[in-house]
């Protein structure tokens, strides 16, 4: 796997989400797709395990640094790290079930993908809330639903990645191990 | 095969450790982590180049509140007129506050000579990563003046939230409608300049605030007029909110409903603010502005500039 390739690419697509997601934005709820975790899933899908793992730690953490929480304006390292970590070994373990190369497993995936992120990042956030009641917990709940739609909406703009992103997959170093088993070798 | 099995080893338990840090940081106290903040700048500063142009765009597409009016010079007039209702309620409730502080002060000296307030628009970079968190960056810093504290407005009047802490360049600020504000202390304006009853407004995280309304401001009014009615506008009159924000626009009451904790004694309102924080392709950041030249209360004239 290109891992400089793989950085650029997630750099874009998180400029690109923080940039557009107040305009994708169902208002008045916090309801938006994730444009970060269908590429996480795209690599889980075809990258070995743990350079997989550490796309989704890493652009997570870039997601965790990225946010100010509460009065304090404090910036909570982990929640979405270990989240979109998770969700990749999640996709990771599930390719053997799939046909990786069909663009609909990417959508189906990123929605599951980002159920298991969401979850993981709230549940974390939430420990934080019975732990400290910090003024930066969430009202689990109400963010849980939303996290669930976000998922739903997060599929949709796998179809946009699926369409943009599965031609760069010769530049990432990524191949399916399947279409490459009855392949001549050169 | 024996080096690359070495690298694949080294790779997994650097992961391990980084997992297991990680796990660390999220739950461990808010003083233990504060270090994390240091990385957030830079972060955004990679970012913005992507974010900033992609979200202008969309906001132009978008809009960015109400829709504006055909004559623009018809737009600027609203404009104009809510800012002078605006000082000229802060004027009276300045007025108030002065005769109580020359009631209840047996010398009667330290008297507020005026406020200056710099009105800096500054543009709005965007939200973090999670949208769960409402705190959003603007293009202003502690170099324009701006720090924590500082009130953030729009269209000049409507209060969108407050600075929570600033760098050089840019500055966090936290909306009102976020649930980590707070309560803020509002007053329901019967007409364009009779002060309503007072109410307690807590956001909900949907973009609204909720609170009970309290008696009214004005003991001379008739009680049945001093009941609040969808529509009617909500300003800021709180007195932990720095004097430049007070009598600014909270918003609009959406819906008058009965209070969930004493719903025989008690009403509650639900305030829609007319403009959305992370909606806006600029706010207005209410600096205090030492340098300005005070205004004499009696005179109105311009004092000299302080030293």
């Amino acid at each position: 796997m290109n891992v400089m390739v793989a950085l650029v690419i997630g750099y874009l697509l998180l400029g690109l989400e923080l940039g557009i997601r107040e305009g994708l934005r169902l208002w008045p709820t916090n309801i938006s797709p994730s444009f970060v975790l269908p590429f996480i899933v795209l690599v889980a899908l075809f990258a070995p395990t743990t350079p997989a793992l550490w796309t989704g730690l890493l652009l997570g953490l870039a997601v965790d640094l990225s946010t100010q929480r509460g009065p304090e304006l404090t910036v909570v390292i982990g929640p979405h790290a270990l989240g979109y970590m998770v969700a990749a070994y999640f996709v990771n373990v599930a390719r053997a079930l799939v046909f990786r190369r069909n663009r609909v497993t990417l959508v189906v995936l990123s929605i599951f993908a980002a159920c298991v992120a969401n979850i993981v990042a709230l549940a974390l956030l939430a420990l934080r809330k019975i732990i400290y009641a910090d003024p930066i917990a969430l009202s689990t709940g109400d963010e849980l639903l939303q996290r669930f739609a976000s998922s739903v909406f997060t599929g949709l703009t796998a179809i946009l990645i699926a369409f943009a992103i599965f031609p760069l997959l010769p530049a990432l170093g990524l191949h399916d191990p399947a279409s490459r088993r009855f392949s001549k070798r050169s | 095969m024996a080096r690359q099995l070495q690298v694949r080893l080294s790779s997994r338990s650097l992961l391990t450790f980084v997992v297991w840090g990680m796990v660390i940081c999220a739950i461990a106290p808010l003083k233990l982590i504060g270090w994390a903040g240091w990385f957030h700048n830079p972060v955004m500063f990679l970012l913005a180049p992507i974010q900033h142009p992609i979200r202008s765009g969309v906001i132009a597409l978008r809009g960015d509140g109400p829709a504006r009016l055909a004559d623009p010079l018809s737009y600027q007039s609203v404009d104009q007129r809510d800012e002078l209702v605006q000082q000229l309620l802060q004027a009276r409730g300045e007025i108030s506050d002065l005769r109580t502080q020359i009631r209840e002060l047996s010398h009667g000296l330290e008297l507020n000579p005026g406020l200056n307030v710099l009105q800096l628009i500054a543009p709005v970079i965007g939200t973090g990563g999670d949208s769960a968190s409402g705190v959003f960056s603007v293009k202003a810093g502690k170099r324009d003046g701006v720090d924590a504290g500082c009130v953030v407005a729009v269209r000049g009047v409507h209060l969108i939230g407050r600075v929570r802490g600033a760098d050089e360049r840019t500055a966090a600020v936290l909306p009102i409608t976020d649930k980590a504000a707070g309560k803020l202390i509002g007053v329901v304006m019967l007409d364009e300049q009779q002060l309503g009853p007072a109410c307690l407004l807590e956001p909900v995280g949907d973009g609204t605030l909720v609170g009970t309304v309290a008696d009214s401001g004005d003991p001379s009014a008739p009680s049945a007029a001093n009941k609040p009615e969808v529509g009617l506008t909500v300003r800021l009159r709180d007195p932990q909110w720095a004097a430049s924000a007070q009598m600014l626009i909270i918003g609009t009451i959406e819906r008058v409903q009965a209070d969930a904790k004493q719903p025989l004694l008690k009403t509650a309102i639900v305030v829609r603010p007319q403009y959305q924080a992370d909606r806006q392709r600029q706010v207005i950041v209410r600096v205090p502005d030492a340098a300005v030249p005070a205004r004499d209360p009696q005179t109105g004239r311009q004092a000299e500039p302080r030293p």
